[in-house]
């Protein structure tokens, strides 16, 4: 099944051999060896492969993949899959001399089933001298999803018996032995099958028949009784658990009334976190990986469905849970534990209370302001922090989404009110939030949680496995099990299983307080929740929906930000969105914001004039997207015109004033750049140009060069480039538009290059390839 | 890694439509060519992105899907960042994945770049004697709303890459045209030097990392 190959290194000559050309560049390849550092590689016509090489040390090199495909062996019934994997030698290995500065690798070859009919699965799963040291594992957390545990035992000793009958000598062992012990003691789970027991009673009768089972059939039916017993008394406990709930309710009503006299808000964010960390972590620890799977889990809409994967359903509800408790708690701020003493009608009955579907219009919560609604807001805000540090991703997951639903996120006046210093915060938690791949391929998260718990959002899981389940086939060729498929789905399936050995780590004590209002049931529906939302804050635009309304909040908080930070953090943790948002403030009709603009940099003395060039000269800055019939409203007019302060006109709903950031940020259809001319006399002076989105290089070019007093140069002698981070530059195409072609994440620093320089010279950091930084968590 | 090495454009597209309306099948078929070849050592597979060619251009399309979501609560709204395009799929022979196209459509537009792209996708074409949804009747819907429309397959591939590039189309339209606001597109112009191509490419995708 493998066999070690140990590479040999030096030139072609030292080793002498060499026998096919053609396919060098390809093992070079292969083996992610490079002409520079690799000798040489060969092959030997003998069955296997005999390969040697060395690679020079270097750091950088570790990161490569250390396996690459070869190739298939078809067999009856089977298909294999052969991997070579680079694997360093140990430095005392006594086959290779130690070469200084080196790494010596050796390849091995690894066979492993990629797909094969079930028969066939489980005689490899017997066969333990040719199989893959993870096979079993995957075999026994997988099985279920392409067959059920009674076929899988008759299909075992039927194998069994068949190897046994082969075997004349009368044994004392079989290779169903280790396999059922293991199965045994790890996987017993699969058991758990109550009322009747099934398949461990399907097991024990095959253990009873030989005798070398024996012992095996002992703890099989240890564990039956065992199970059966916990069965029994798991009833009772409900039972009583029923009761305790009911005392459990009457308390909770009774402390519920007591709570009432309080805010929630004097709840300490500590122990708020703490109590959801423990909530999400019970729930997550009790979820059957398996029924994550996308082939279970996407069957759960269908009718007779309902009740499948219970423990991940119970997760979602949590989550769910939580979304409602922050839209609940910032809608009806006064429910089920009324801030104020409002003298509304006050049923005894908090669920009654809490849901005043009776009267949709009823002013129950027309005691809250603004502010008051921005204080819950930041109060989320903080839990949410305290989430992220605990690494409850679920309940971070939660309240960021509750707080982006549609009902709290139109409320602008509100989000108007909410510190920047929570807004930073509250964006960074967003930005952050660990996505798909980072998920799967940073281990970080994974290294980092060993110490103190996590709780993963379970979406981002599901989400991978029903794609991996939509993507990959069930069965290949028609009648084979697609086990590779199964071995992807492990890998994801594992890691949740190690997650949740983590979640031990956590030891939080129950406040039944805090969760008691956690917990306490409030029903709002999207709707519901919506048709709040409105009456607390009426839409004022005439397209109330408008996306605006959500720019306005972010425009706000990023212009207020931008009063006091550094332009260049803005730009870099706010990419993306935030220019688009700025944007949209020339769409809004007339302009909730008021925008004052206080402070010019002074470095800027060539900005003013660019713009009253440009705009007399294109029609570009009150083009398409401002459609507001004054221009003056227009923001690339008020961010470039310092004096033009006023806009008299506009309403002032948000009275967010804010200097506009000029430099390094995209607004509207544009943006200001600096310029500088490359080895002329007066090559370190920047030029600010003003850049629209209708300039392609060679206007840019134009400008610049006037600006520099150069227009005797001709603009095809030119090349622009954009001065990254790190001495790093980006070469603007020719004629592309410069606009859209710049990175907007780095500062907006041009330098003017003539063409017959040799830009790459400039490039230290890109000439040695080994040092070539490499990306960090995406191919 | 092959033609992901370097694109000139990064589109952000969103699948959505009711649960089972065949969004990930969708996804898969486009997407397909991009997976198949990864290596069992990787776990990071890349469901979700594929490089077309248009024009010359280079566009790498990220496609976020939603799928196994569909019961988490307000989720879907993190999901509308930086889109500018959307497919909203709805199921032919399932009237009511199609009476909620227009609240999905509410949705999207509460949240998303108002000058996205949006193409109303009848998916499971091939059910066609099964079909509650006139052809007609849907291509009003979604004239009257200016999206543009398209039957698919994903069982049997019709129309899927259509669709797909459809929209891709008509992204790299407005962004040619301005029409698109600037920010939500992430732009990577390709320059000689390959490595320095990599480096932009790593601006662009900051990761979880803060």
């Amino acid at each position: 099944m493998r066999s070690t190959l140990p590479l040999c290194g030096g030139d072609d000559e030292a080793c002498g051999h060499q026998r096919s050309i053609s396919r060098v560049g390809w093992m070079k390849r292969l083996l992610w060896l490079r002409s520079s550092h690799c000798g040489g590689v060969i092959l030997d016509t003998e069955p296997g492969v005999w390969l040697r090489s060395f690679q020079l040390l270097d750091t950088d090199r570790h990161h490569e993949e250390p396996v690459q495909e070869w190739g298939e062996e078809e067999e009856d019934g089977a298909i294999f899959g052969i991997t070579l994997r680079r694997e360093p030698v140990p430095p005392d290995s006594p086959d290779l001399l130690p070469v200084f500065g080196c790494v010596q690798y050796h390849t091995v070859k690894v066979r492993r089933l990629k797909a094969a009919t079930l028969e066939r699965l489980v005689s490899h799963l017997l066969d333990a001298e040719h199989q893959e040291p993870d096979f079993i594992h995957v075999f026994f957390s997988m099985y279920r999803a392409f067959t059920s545990t009674d076929t899988f035992i008759e299909l075992m000793f039927q194998r069994d018996e068949s190897l046994a009958n082969l075997d004349n000598t009368v044994s004392l062992h079989s290779p169903a032995l280790p396999v059922v012990r293991l199965w045994l003691e790890e996987y017993s789970n699969d058991f758990q099958e109550p009322p009747q027991y099934q398949a461990l009673r399907l097991l024990c009768s095959h253990l009873r028949r030989r005798l070398c089972f024996r012992r095996l059939f002992q703890t099989a039916e240890a564990l039956l009784e065992r199970v059966q017993e916990q069965d029994c008394s798991r009833s009772a406990s409900e039972h009583h658990s029923e009761a305790l709930k009911c005392s459990d309710q009457s308390d909770g009503a009774e402390m519920s009334s007591k709570r009432d006299k309080h805010k929630f808000m004097d709840f300490p964010v500590r122990e708020v976190a703490e109590q959801l960390t423990r909530l999400d972590a019970e729930l997550f620890v009790k979820v059957v990986p398996l029924h994550c799977l996308g082939c279970i889990w996407s069957q759960r809409d269908k009718k007779e469905n309902r009740n499948l994967a219970p423990t991940v359903r119970a997760t979602i509800s949590q989550f769910n849970a939580v979304t409602n408790r922050v839209i609940t708690s910032l809608l009806c701020p006064s429910s089920p534990s009324p801030s104020t003493s409002s003298p509304i009608s006050s049923p005894s009955s908090t669920s009654t209370f809490l849901y005043p579907s009776s009267a949709p219009g009823s002013p129950h919560c027309s005691h809250t302001s603004p502010v008051h609604r921005a204080r819950i807001i930041e109060w989320w805000i903080t839990i949410a922090q305290e989430c992220r540090q605990m690494k409850n991703f679920s309940s971070l997951k939660a309240i960021l989404s509750a707080l982006q639903s549609n009902a709290v996120y139109r409320l602008k006046r509100t989000w108007a009110a909410v510190s920047r210093e929570s807004m930073t915060v509250f964006d960074h938690l967003c930005e952050t939030f660990p996505d798909e791949n980072c998920v799967l391929t940073n281990r970080e998260i994974l290294v980092e949680s060993f110490s103190c718990g996590v709780v993963p959002y379970l979406g981002t899981y599901l989400t991978v496995l029903t794609m991996l389940d939509t993507a990959l086939t069930d069965t290949v060729e028609g009648r084979l099990i697609n086990f590779e498929k199964r071995r992807r789905e492990y890998e994801i399936l594992s890691q949740i299983r190690q997650l949740q050995t983590f979640c031990s780590h956590y030891s939080l004590s129950v406040n039944s307080y805090i969760t008691g209002w956690l917990q306490a049931q409030t029903l709002l529906t999207d709707q519901e929740s919506y048709d709040l939302s409105r009456e607390l804050e009426p839409p004022v635009d005439p397209c109330p929906n408008s996306p605006n309304s959500w720019s306005c909040r972010l425009l706000a908080n990023k212009l207020a930000l931008l009063r006091t930070s550094h332009s260049d953090q803005i730009s870099v943790s706010s990419s993306g969105s935030s220019s688009s948002e700025l944007e949209d403030l020339s769409n809004l009709q007339p302009s909730p914001f008021r925008l004052k603009l206080k402070s010019l940099p002074g470095s800027l003395h060539n900005v003013a004039e660019d713009f009253s060039m440009s705009s007399s000269s294109s029609t570009s800055l009150s083009g398409s997207s401002c459609s507001s019939s004054q221009p003056d409203l227009s923001c690339s007019s008020l961010a470039l015109s310092p004096d033009s302060s006023s806009s008299s006109s506009s309403q002032s709903t948000c009275s967010s004033q804010a200097v506009l950031p000029l430099y390094n940020k995209q607004i509207a259809d544009s943006c200001i750049i600096r310029v500088t001319v490359e080895c002329v006399s007066n090559g370190n002076i920047y030029k600010s140009i003003l850049l629209t989105s209708q300039d392609h290089t060679p206007q840019v070019i134009q400008r610049a060069l006037e600006k520099h007093n150069m227009e005797d140069f001709r603009i095809i002698d030119f090349g622009l480039y954009q001065l990254l981070n790190h001495g790093r530059e980006l070469h603007i195409p020719d004629n592309a538009n410069v606009f859209y072609a710049m990175c907007t994440s780095a500062n907006y620093d041009f330098v003017l290059r003539q063409r017959w320089r040799s830009h790459r010279s400039q490039f230290g950091s890109f000439s040695s390839p080994g040092a070539r930084p490499r990306g960090r968590h995406l191919k | 890694m092959g033609s992901d090495d370097s694109y000139n454009f990064v589109f952000k597209v969103v699948l959505i439509g009711e649960s089972g309306v065949g969004k990930s099948n969708l996804l898969s078929r486009f997407t397909k060519n991009e997976f198949m070849h990864d290596s069992r050592t990787t776990i990071g597979v890349e469901f979700s992105t594929r490089t077309v060619q248009l024009d010359h251009l280079t566009i790498k399309a990220q496609i976020w899907d939603t799928a196994g979501l569909e019961r988490y609560r307000a989720i879907t709204s993190a999901y509308y960042r930086g889109a500018v395009g959307a497919l909203l799929v709805y199921d032919i022979s399932k009237h009511l994945t199609y009476e909620s196209a227009e609240r999905w459509l509410k949705e999207l537009y509460d949240h998303a770049d108002p000058h996205i792209v949006v193409m109303l996708v009848g998916n499971k074409k091939d059910l066609e004697t099964l079909r509650t949804v006139p052809t007609e009747e849907a291509k009003d819907f979604a004239d009257k709303k200016g999206l543009m429309f398209i039957e698919t397959s994903a069982l049997d591939s019709t129309n899927v890459e259509a669709a797909f590039n459809e929209v891709l189309t008509a992204i790299h339209k407005k962004v040619a045209s301005k029409e698109v606001t600037r920010g939500s597109i992430s732009a990577v112009t390709l320059s000689g030097s390959l490595g320095l191509t990599r480096e932009s490419q790593e601006e662009q995708k900051g990761c979880c990392k803060s």
